[in-house]
This record gives C-alpha cells, structure tokens and sequence, in this order.
C-alpha cells in the first residue's frame, strides 16, 4: 500500500518492500542453483561416456591386427557386442592405410570426418546426436585414425527433464517459502500495524495515548509520541488554566472601571473612555479565545457532544424565552475535536442568533464520512454581505448597540481555521437571517 | 427585593452594591465564598449574583451545595474567563443565567429583572397587576387604563421595595416580618411596625381594598381592587 504523504512524497510500505526483495533474492538463487547443477550433471556424464569410449578405443587398438598388403582385420572376438547391433548407439571407424574398418552398428552410414579430438553433438545415423572422440595414430609408418562415437540424445533429454524437474521444485519451493516469508514478515510486523491502527484511533479522539506492546526497536518511537501527546495536553491545560487566571486578573479591573467611569461628570471624556475600556476588552478576549483554542490535537474528542448542545439550547431558550431554538443532530455523533472549542464555537453562535433573532433559531450538526457540517441560521435581519469578509476579522463588530456579535463570529471563525476547516456566511434561505455554515473536517 | 451579592473583588463588590442599592434592591454582600454560602442557606434572598471565581470556595461549589438543598432563589453567575465550557457548568449546576465580566450595569439589571420576573411565573417584559404597571427603572407607578395613562406617581425607595414585592407576588400573603426580610437588607435597622407604616402609606396612594390585612396572618395584594381602584380614583 503507498500513501501520498502531504507534500507529495511516495510513502513505501516497509511490507511489500521485504517480500520484494526477498522474492527476487530467492528466484535468483534457485535460477542459478538449477542452472549450475543441470550443467554439472551433464558435464559429469559425458565424461563417463567420455571415458568410456576411450576405453573402448584401446580395446579396437588391441583387437586390430595388419600385416601389409593384406587388409587390416579386427578380431571379432575382441570388439564389444554392443557395436555388433545396427544402430545401437555405439559405433566405431579406423581409417588405416587407405582402409575403412566400420563397425557393423553403423550398416551402411559413415561417422562424419572430423578434426576435433573431441566433438559433440554431431549428426549420426538414424537422427541420433552423437559425441565422438578421434585420435591419430601412426601404425607401420602408415597414418591410422580411429573414431568411436555414442549417441548422447537420450543422456541429452535425460539432463533437461532433469533440469525442467530441478527447476519445477525451485518454483515450488520459492511459492512456499514465500508463502512462509510473507507470514513471518506479516508476523514481524504486527506491531507496527496494531500502532498504525492506534494512531489512526488517537487520530479520531477514541484513545488518548498508544498503548499496544511494541518491538525495542520502535518502542522509543511509541513512548516519544506518548510523551509529546502527555505534554501538549499538559500545556494545553496549563496555558487554559492560565489563560482564565489571567482573564479573570484583566477583566474585574476593567468591570471595576466600567463603573468608576459611570459616574464620571463629563460626558465626552466618559464617551471616549468607556471607549478605549470597550477596545482594551475586547482585545483580551479576542486573544484569549484564540489562545485557548486547542485546534487539531492528536486525542481530541467531544465525548457527549448532543448532551452539551442540548444544554446550550436550554440556557438560550432560559437567557432568551421568546425565542425558539430548534436542534438538528445526526444520531451517532462522535466528534474529533476538543469539547471547550467547540462549546466556544456552539456558544458563540448560538448567543448571537439569539441576539438578534426575532423568534427563530435554527442548529444542525450533521455527521458525514470525513466532516462534520455545522449550520446555525436566525430569522433576524442579517448582515449585509459586504460585511462578511470584514466580519471574520478578528473584533470587528456589525452593530455596536448589541455587544458581542462580531467578536464571537472571529473567535469562531479562528477556532474553525485552527481545525483546518471552513466557515461561510450567507443570508438564511428558509429563515432570511444570517445563516453560518461550517465544515470540520474528521478523520 | 432581597439580593444576595457573592463577588470576591472589594472595589467590584462595593460599586455593584451602591448601585443595585440605587435600583431598589435591598443587598447584602460578601467577598468569601464560605460566607455567601451560608447566607444563602439562612437569609430568605429573592435573588443571587455569584461569582464563580471565588478564592476560597469555587462559586460552582457553591451552587451545587444550594441546588442540592433545595435552593431554588434564582441566580445569576458571574464570570471573567468568558469560557463557554465554564458557563454550561455553570448552567448545569443549577445557574439560571450568566454574565461575563467586564459588563454594563444596565445589562446586569436588565438581566436581574428579568430573572425576577420569571421566578414570579410573569412572562411579560414589565411588572403589571390589573391596570397598574411598575416601572422599574425609574422607580415609578403608572396606571395604563384609558383615563389616566402616562401619569406616573413618584414612590419612595421603601414603598417601591415593598409595592414591587407585593405585586410580584399578588395574593400571596405575607407577615410583617417576612415583608421586612424582603424589602431591608441585613444591616438596616428593623422596626416591628414600619411595614404597618408603608402599607398604610400605599394604600393611601392606590385605594384601600389595594393591600388587605388577613388577622393574625399578614397582607396581600388584591390584584382585583387594581382595577376597580380607576374607578375609585
């Protein structure tokens, strides 16, 4: 299996890479192997025949008697009987002073005049392959040159059955242990696929730390994430912890200001400063909105996201009575993304459509495979749409006489991009309000 | 109106205090949780304002302690994190609304008022009973029958305490101590017969069969001489 990694590079699999090279090492081999013992059993019996047909030259040698002039005789007694039958295989052919003695194997065919002191694969009689051996000799001053030849063919057919034999068990045995490299390799690997399956489940929240058994050689790997999974929560948690401190260390001065300015006697001073007060608190919690928002962790997950939402809506409908909240949730909701986010982001749009709607609210939180669609509209008078683009940006308000409207959408809006998603508003079809829609994506 | 103010910042605590004295509402207040817990169990309050960011008793704690109680006074939560999580915890144990810090005063009353309201079962945006409206705000009367529509009538602060409680509540008979518990807070100075007093006073103002006295048991609003009393007046 290959993987496009994010900048395209080709991921490989460490699985198909080790049956890969392990099958063309062990096809190599058993090629070679067939080959070398093919040739040497071959080799090996041609020189038995080898041999043997010296053997049976010295034997000819022995049995030729020639007084000149009369004709040189073999002594019948002393030729072996195997060349006594017509196309035996064996045969033999002294030429000696202008003489042919043939064996009687041969009837009426010639062996082939060679010089080679040895040569295979001639042509013989009756279509048979022969391997002849020839040597000169000089008898009576007379040149003499005895031939002796065997037929090769069957040992020939022998040694390639043989070799097709060799090589059909090299296959079988290759399938076979193939078959057993693949198990081991699978084996082998097990446990990095039982942590692949664990960060694909840390991926999606429902584990939240790699706890499978691993081999000592990527334990250090596993503990590493462990470690840095342990530590982002940490920090997340400790920068949250902070974060309210502080919060809650800026804002009572600055409610505490608010009411000293209240009393203030002159009403442009107070204009002005109540002013720069509103700037510097919105501001504070603009940037700790932003710095809360935990974004896309590895083991994230809202664990009981209908239960929040259901709340939320009751609050809403307690904060604001005349308004009807109504609630569109997929059933099986589970949500990678961390809870206090997305209570923000739910929160936020939810207050504002409360604000401003006149009698209607609309939520719909519908799970697809790989995102989550959020869509929350109001029958309120909306924004006008050359607003939207300026609206995202962080602590731009629409309306000052209603707090908190543009603030909230960039907070959102951060938290959205912050989990890669997207966030779009537009004018309610159904309901003519504002209408924000979001897309999260899910692993 | 009894309040109940929990907010651990003195200067904070003290300015809110002055100025929900200015609206009418008899307050009393504390800068520890321990304390305001207490409270909140003995005193019979018509509404609380808790902070949740208590040093020594996180105000959640204490919510759930009065919830489990039962507690049922209406409370409204303060907080300066501004986090959503915190206010559906809040919410979920037992808040009936929330405001974040750095607030405007007029939201703060806006939302106490409303709270009020709802405790009381009335779902409209001001307090009415038969033809005469309270108005909060100015701390006024007005009658909104025909005849004599827009002619507010001046209260002072005790009569409106007392007059906005009572219509809160009409029918509901109170003793003169329980009348007292609702209309002064804890330090002021309690005279058995100053509720007498007021009574008489309002119903000098709105007519006789206004306010009734049942012996032995207390006063009631009666809603039905509200609307007999145009004729009266």
């Amino acid at each position: 299996m290959t993987h496009k990694f994010k900048g395209g590079v080709q991921l490989y699999s460490l699985k198909k890479r080790l049956i890969i090279s392990l099958a063309a090492s062990l096809a190599l081999f058993f090629l070679i192997q067939t080959l070398i013992i093919g040739n040497e059993v071959r080799a090996l019996s041609e020189q038995n025949i080898h041999s043997r047909l010296e053997h049976d030259q010295k034997e000819l040698l022995a049995a030729l008697s020639w007084a000149p002039p009369a004709e040189p005789v073999l002594d019948p007694a002393r030729i072996p009987g195997i060349y006594q039958r017509p196309f035996s295989g064996h045969y033999f052919q002294i030429s000696i002073g202008g003489y042919q003695l043939r064996s009687r194997s041969l009837w009426d065919e010639q062996l082939l005049p060679v010089r080679e002191k040895i040569s295979d694969d001639i042509p013989g009689p009756a279509h048979q392959r022969l391997l002849m051996i020839s040597q000169d000799f000089v008898i009576l001053n007379h040149p003499a040159q005895i031939r002796i030849a065997e037929d090769v063919s069957g040992i020939r057919s022998n040694t390639a059955s043989f070799q097709k034999s060799l090589l059909l068990f090299a296959a079988v045995g290759l399938m076979l242990l193939l078959i057993l490299q693949g198990t081991i390799i699978r084996y082998g690997l097990a446990p990095l696929q039982r942590i692949r399956d664990q960060l694909r489940q840390l991926e999606k929240g429902e584990i939240e730390q790699v706890t499978t058994p691993a081999p000592s050689e990527i334990m250090p790997l596993v503990e590493e994430i462990n470690q840095l999974l342990q530590l982002l929560r940490n920090r997340l948690m400790r920068s949250r912890h902070a974060l309210g401190d502080l919060a809650h260390a800026m804002k009572t001065p600055i409610a505490i200001m608010g009411q000293i300015i209240e009393r203030h006697p002159e009403p442009e001073d107070k204009a002005l400063m109540k002013q720069q007060l509103q700037y510097v608190e919105q501001r504070i919690h603009g940037e700790l909105a932003r710095a809360r928002t935990a974004g896309r962790t590895p083991g994230g997950y809202w664990s009981d996201p209908q239960r929040d939402i259901h709340d939320l809506t009751q609050m809403m409908m307690q904060i604001f009575p005349h308004i009807k909240f109504s609630l569109r949730l997929s059933d099986d909701l589970n949500i990678a993304a961390d809870r206090e986010d997305m209570l923000e982001v739910f929160g936020n749009l939810l207050e504002n459509a409360g604000k401003w709607a006149r009698s209607q609210v609309e939520c719909s939180l519908i799970k697809k495979s790989h995102a989550l669609m959020i869509c929350i509209e109001d029958d309120g008078p909306g924004i006008d749409e050359s607003q939207f683009k300026s609206l995202l940006l962080r602590g731009n308000r629409a309306d000052e006489s209603k707090p908190g409207h543009g603030l909230g959408l960039a907070i959102v809006h951060d938290i959205i991009v912050a989990y890669e998603g997207e966030l779009e508003l537009a004018r309610s079809k159904t309901l003519q309000g504002l209408k924000v829609s979001m897309i999260l994506p899910q692993p | 109106m009894r309040l109940l103010l929990i907010e651990d910042d003195p200067v904070l605590c003290r300015e809110l205090e002055q100025q929900l004295r200015q609206q009418g509402f008899a307050v009393d207040s504390t800068h520890k949780g321990v304390d305001g817990a207490f409270m909140g169990e003995t005193e019979p309050y018509d509404i609380i304002i808790l902070d949740l960011g208590l040093p020594d008793l996180p105000g959640l704690n204490i919510l759930k302690r009065w919830r489990s109680k039962p507690l049922t006074t209406p409370v409204l939560v303060l907080t300066a994190r501004g986090a959503w999580h915190e206010k559906v915890e809040g919410f979920r144990s037992g808040a009936d609304d929330y405001l974040t810090k750095p607030f405007h005063f007029e939201e703060l009353l806006v939302r106490l008022q409303a709270l009020i309201r709802r405790a009381s079962g009335l779902s409209s945006a001001s307090v009415v009973v038969g033809d005469l409206e309270l108005n909060e705000e100015t701390q006024t009367v007005s009658w909104i029958s025909d005849r004599q529509q827009g002619e507010n009538m001046e209260l002072t602060g005790v009569e409106f305490r007392l007059l906005r409680y009572m219509m809160l509540h009409p029918k509901h008979v109170f003793s003169a101590s329980q009348l007292v518990e609702h209309v002064y807070d804890y330090n002021d100075e309690k005279e058995s017969n100053v509720i007498e007093v007021y009574i008489s006073r309002l119903r000098k103002k709105f007519g006789k069969d206004v306010i009734c006295t049942r012996r032995g048991q207390g006063y009631f609003l009666n809603p039905d001489a509200l609307t007999q009393a145009v004729d009266d007046a």
